[in-house]
């Protein structure tokens, strides 16, 4: 037998029924499960079960995040440097950028463990492994800049009000990394609004001459009505390559729409997040940027005329599409009401972005808007499904 | 008898224990959103409250016998907004600064769901007495809720408690900052709804 | 021949395959009948212990409705009648005496099928002891013997892993069948026969008797899947079902007038010595049909995998029981699973390198792989039920008692067949929630 499998059956008798470490059984799961897959054996009338559990089920959407998140260190500090004057050189670029990311994920996912734990001790069930990917997706879509501290705040509060509040990972109506930012956002502007984008390591004054600190997104909607928008973020420094690959300031994982479309793809592949909702939103955003173009005049807002491409690239729209809407806990429950959910996502944050200038960015709060429309989109297509059945009922 | 076993007690309690008008039967939300942002004003609204509850339920009790039926919502709306406008003069002349941060809420009284909730659950149904009971069993259960808001709420959103400061400034010099949330209605919505989660969770163990 | 497509069904591949071979197996020293293996009856004993019995006496009856009746297996004497909790009857053994014997009963020829009306034909049948072969939808129980089938629906094929195949039940007695066939015409003006689409054989050896062509893998075969197809209006929700062997048991009731004992099942599992079909006889225990394990934990399955009950070592093959398994006890733990592509690994979805490069039979065990977890509308369910509900939906609803909207959503189209259960990630014992919720509702019309 395997020594690390004899180690933890040894372990493990203090931890059950009866045995003093009997409440801490939860972390002792967690920890053996994350190792071994399970002992436990059916007792229903299915004998045999698939292989595919909520751990396989969630580890696919961590290495679906996985180039992101990567390329999010990369590029932390590669604007770093770009910002600094500092060398551009593979392995200095990588390590500053570990040096400001790995402690924010580290500290998302020691805080919100920590709670998760908690809860699970109190409640007396198991850490559901929902929590491994929201650990992962909100440093993603931080700035960063952010301190610590207000890190370890906002997963608190995504975890506890967004989540427990409610019952635990199945049971929550928002998506809960995105419930922490949201809370952040409002709570605490100063810090994930503005420009905060670049992290600066070296002191004010070695700052090299035209660096700004302006998204393209806040340039684009800054832009004064005779302007163009295109040009405006043209001048800036940003073109349309940048934006697509993820070369430019933003939210830590979120910058390049390539490596999310890479991920996306990926959930497709293996089934685990809804191509309706992704598919959804794009057609959403797409058809609400066209109808920007259409009504475009010079006296509209310039972001208004501003060219599909570039519309698609900036920003978190293809993170958000990907990675958040696909959230199945908070999304409708049925496979045609997620293509609506999508699209109406799509929509919504493409409004919010260009029309309301008080939001840099709208796909937090339209994806937060839409969760809490999920069961109403749900309730109207399951009525229309009820129709088309031969009833059955007694 | 026994105090706690007095009807006027059991009365009195059961809005703070209970019954509470905000954490339990969701009403008067409203100006627990408006007022709880300092604890000061929250504590004059509370008094206030109190004062116009407390006198509209008795005398709505000592009325109810001769209170036509049909216009018996006008009655008590004269009753109340009388009270109001009182409370409001009072607090004008002789707390201008308060009653300016309380604006058109004190005005707002008059239309606060427990006021007029109380006149018709509980005065029209009872004598003067345990209607006085009820009305100020109503008015602190009212207020305590709203206090402990706008305690978490100037704590957190402001850094101070009844306007004296008490995060130091070093705090804010190493990075510290204010809950900008606590001070928008959202803020309120959160705390009130962690309270009513603390108190059903108290309650569950109990029962 | 109408073909029906059945969406969403799935190929599980797993090994322990019977082989076409029949074994003849050999009877004990007793049988046992199990009157709480048939679910929705209330069993009323009708011999005591000590009394003899021939082969097709009447044992119990249902105790609403006397013509429900079931009979002795074997020749010989009650020795036992083992109660359970609150006085329910959990088994009778009957000592065999070594010389079989056999109640007499009417013979019915094809002739004679025609001049009887519809009660008669009821009678013989439930004289005969095989009324409780039919199954009445949407509740699956045992139809009152009063009642006439709006429909009955004939499953010829079997598509769970694993249960007796028609060509090995059906060879050389089509004719049997057809007059099986011309008793249930006797019986319900509608008789609806499906066969499985890649049953050439068996489709063109029963020729025009065949009206439906199922399409697809489990549960396309299973009965309430075929009516939920085929049913037009309300009315139907009604009809009855058989199983294709049962349709020969009738047959073989009204040509030798005597009880038929014999049915085919399949042994099968990994842990089987020889996977095959086996001639039984209700009431023979699992060390009679299948011999020892090996001496590794095993689990012991009455029925196929995904519908059997749990029996132990000892159990006995109930009235409805056409298979037994001997599968694996999955317990043993494997490292850091979730991380590996998985080319070993079966599964519904994609998430396993196996859905793409693996087409071989997979080893099946009884693991649970994973753990119990609140349901994350991860939406694998609805793209697993044939019968298109939202399984989630309804688990949500059932347990918060909502049953009325659950009803309305189509509750009672539910086939059964636990695929929603067998693709869970959460491991959520959806089948579980259904049967107690279908029997619940059961009880409560039939009071």
């Amino acid at each position: 037998m395997n020594p690390l499998r004899a180690l933890f059956d040894k372990l493990e008798k203090p931890f059950h029924k009866g045995a003093p470490l009997e409440k801490y059984y939860p972390l002792f799961e967690a920890m053996e499960s994350f190792l071994f897959s399970t002992r436990l054996v059916t007792k229903s009338k299915v004998h045999v079960r698939d292989n595919l559990g909520t751990k396989r089920f969630m580890s696919m959407v961590l290495f679906a995040l996985t180039p992101c998140a990567l390329f999010g260190i990369y590029n932390t500090g590669y604007q770093s440097h770009l910002a600094s004057g500092l060398s551009l050189d593979l392995v200095s670029v990588v390590l500053t950028g570990a040096q400001i990311v790995l402690p924010i994920v580290i500290v998302s996912y020691a805080v919100g463990l920590f709670w998760e734990f908690l809860f699970c001790v109190i409640r007396g069930h198991e850490v559901n492994e929902g929590f491994l990917v929201t650990g992962l997706l909100y440093p993603l879509i931080l700035p960063p800049t952010i301190p610590l501290w207000q890190v370890a705040v906002g997963i608190t509060f995504g975890v506890i009000v967004g989540k427990e509040v409610f019952g635990g990972t199945g049971r929550n109506f928002l998506n809960p990394a995105l419930t922490a930012r949201a809370f952040l956002f409002f709570t605490y502007p100063a810090s994930i609004s503005g420009e905060v984008w670049t992290a600066i390591i070296t002191s004010k004054d070695k700052i090299v001459d035209g660096f700004s600190g302006a998204t393209a997104l806040a340039i684009a909607a800054a832009t004064e009505a005779p302007n163009n928008a295109q040009l405006a973020m043209e001048s800036a420094g940003y073109n349309l390559n940048d934006l697509f690959i993820g070369f430019v300031p933003g939210s830590i994982g979120e910058t390049s729409a390539a490596l999310a479309i890479v991920g996306g793809l990926f959930l497709i592949i293996t089934g685990v997040g809804s191509w309706r909702t992704m598919l959804g939103g794009f057609l959403g955003a797409v058809s609400m940027s066209l109808l920007f173009n259409y009504f475009a005049t010079s006296s509209t807002l310039p972001f208004f005329q501003l060219d599909l491409l570039w519309q698609l690239s900036m920003g978190g729209f293809a993170f958000g599409i990907v990675f958040m809407a696909t959230d199945p806990v908070s999304s409708p429950a049925l496979e045609s009401s997620r293509f609506i959910y999508g699209f109406l996502i799509g929509m919504l944050g493409m409004i919010i972005r260009v029309i309301n200038p008080a939001y840099p960015e709208g796909w937090m709060l339209a994806i937060l808007l839409m969760n809490v429309f999920a069961p109403l989109i749900d309730y109207v297509v399951l009525q229309k499904r009820k129709k088309k059945r031969i009833r059955n009922v007694i | 008898m026994k105090l706690t076993k007095t009807k006027a007690y059991k009365t009195f309690m059961a809005p703070i224990k209970d019954a509470n008008p905000i954490s339990v039967a969701v009403l008067g939300i409203c100006s627990a959103l408006a007022v709880t942002t300092q604890v000061m004003p929250a504590i004059v609204m509370v008094l206030a409250m109190t004062f116009v509850l407390t006198f509209s339920n008795v005398s709505i009790s000592l009325l109810r016998k001769i209170i036509p039926k049909n216009i018996r919502i006008i009655v008590e709306l004269v009753v109340i907004a009388s009270l109001v406008i009182l409370a409001d003069q009072f607090l004008k002349a002789f707390l201008f600064d308060v009653s300016k941060q309380l604006s058109v809420f004190v005005g707002l009284i008059i239309t606060n769901c427990i006021i007029m909730g109380r006149a018709e659950a509980f005065a029209l149904a009872n004598g003067p007495w345990l209607s006085m009971w009820d009305g100020i069993g109503n008015g602190l259960g009212y207020g305590y809720i709203l206090i402990v808001v706008a305690i978490f709420r100037e704590f957190l959103g402001a850094g101070s408690l009844l306007g004296f400061k008490l995060i130091p400034q070093s705090f804010y010099d190493m990075g510290y900052q204010d809950m900008g949330i606590m001070l928008l209605a959202p803020g309120v919505f959160i705390v009130i709804g962690l309270l009513v989660w603390l108190e059903n969770i108290l309650k569950s163990k109990k029962a | 021949m109408k073909k029906i497509r059945v969406k969403n069904t799935y190929d599980l591949r797993l090994t322990g395959v019977p082989s076409r071979t029949i074994r003849e197996s050999s009877l004990g020293k007793t049988l046992s009948v199990l009157p709480t293996s048939i679910s929705l009856i209330k069993p009323k004993l009708s011999v005591k212990e000590g009394a003899s019995v021939k082969t097709g006496t009447p044992l119990f009856y249902d105790k609403r409705d006397e013509n429900i009746k079931f009979l002795s297996p074997g020749t010989g004497t009650v020795k036992e009648i083992v109660y359970g909790p609150r006085r329910c009857v959990d088994e009778v053994i009957i000592e065999l005496s070594g010389k079989e014997s056999f109640e007499p009963f009417k013979k019915i020829s094809t002739a004679g099928l025609k001049k009887l009306k519809q009660e008669d034909v009821a009678s013989a049948i439930q004289e005969g002891g095989l009324w409780g072969v039919f199954t009445e939808h949407p509740f699956r129980s045992i139809p009152r013997s009063t009642t006439v089938a709006p429909a009955i629906y004939v499953t010829v094929d079997n598509d769970e892993p694993f249960l007796p195949q028609s060509a090995v039940y059906l060879k050389d007695r089509e004719e049997d069948f057809k007059f099986g066939l011309a008793i249930l015409e006797a019986l319900s003006d509608k008789v609806y026969v499906g066969v499985s689409s890649q049953n050439e054989n068996i489709k063109t050896a029963l020729g025009a008797s065949v009206t439906h062509e199922l399409e697809g893998h489990y549960p396309a075969n299973n009965a309430s899947v075929f009516l939920y197809y085929n049913k037009e209006s309300e009315s139907e929700n009604k009809s009855w079902s058989i199983k294709g062997q049962d349709v020969l048991r009738l047959a073989e009731l009204f040509k030798e007038g005597k009880y038929p004992v014999q049915r085919l099942i399949v042994v099968a599992g990994d842990h089987a010595k020889k996977p095959s079909h086996v001639l039984a006889r209700e009431g023979m225990s699992v060390a009679d049909l299948a011999g020892k394990a090996p001496n590794e934990p095993t689990r012991y399955i009455a029925g196929g995998v995904l519908t059997g009950r749990q029996i132990t070592e000892k159990g006995i093959l109930g009235f409805n029981d056409y298979a037994i398994h001997l599968i694996r006890e999955g317990k043993e733990t494997d490292m850091l699973t979730f991380f590996k592509p998985g080319f070993d690994k079966p599964t519904f979805g994609r998430t396993y390198m196996s859905s793409l490069f693996n087409s071989s039979l997979f080893k099946m065990n009884t693991s649970l792989n994973g753990g119990y977890r609140a349901c994350v509308s991860c939406g694998e369910c609805p793209k697993a039920c044939p019968t298109e509900l939202l399984p989630q939906l309804l688990m949500k609803e059932l347990k918060a008692n909502d049953t009325e909207e659950a009803l309305d959503q189509g509750f009672l189209d539910c086939a059964g067949c636990g695929l929603c259960t067998y693709v869970c990630p959460s491991k959520i014992d959806l089948d579980t929630v259904f049967d107690d919720a279908r029997e619940k509702l059961y009880w409560e019309v039939e009071k």
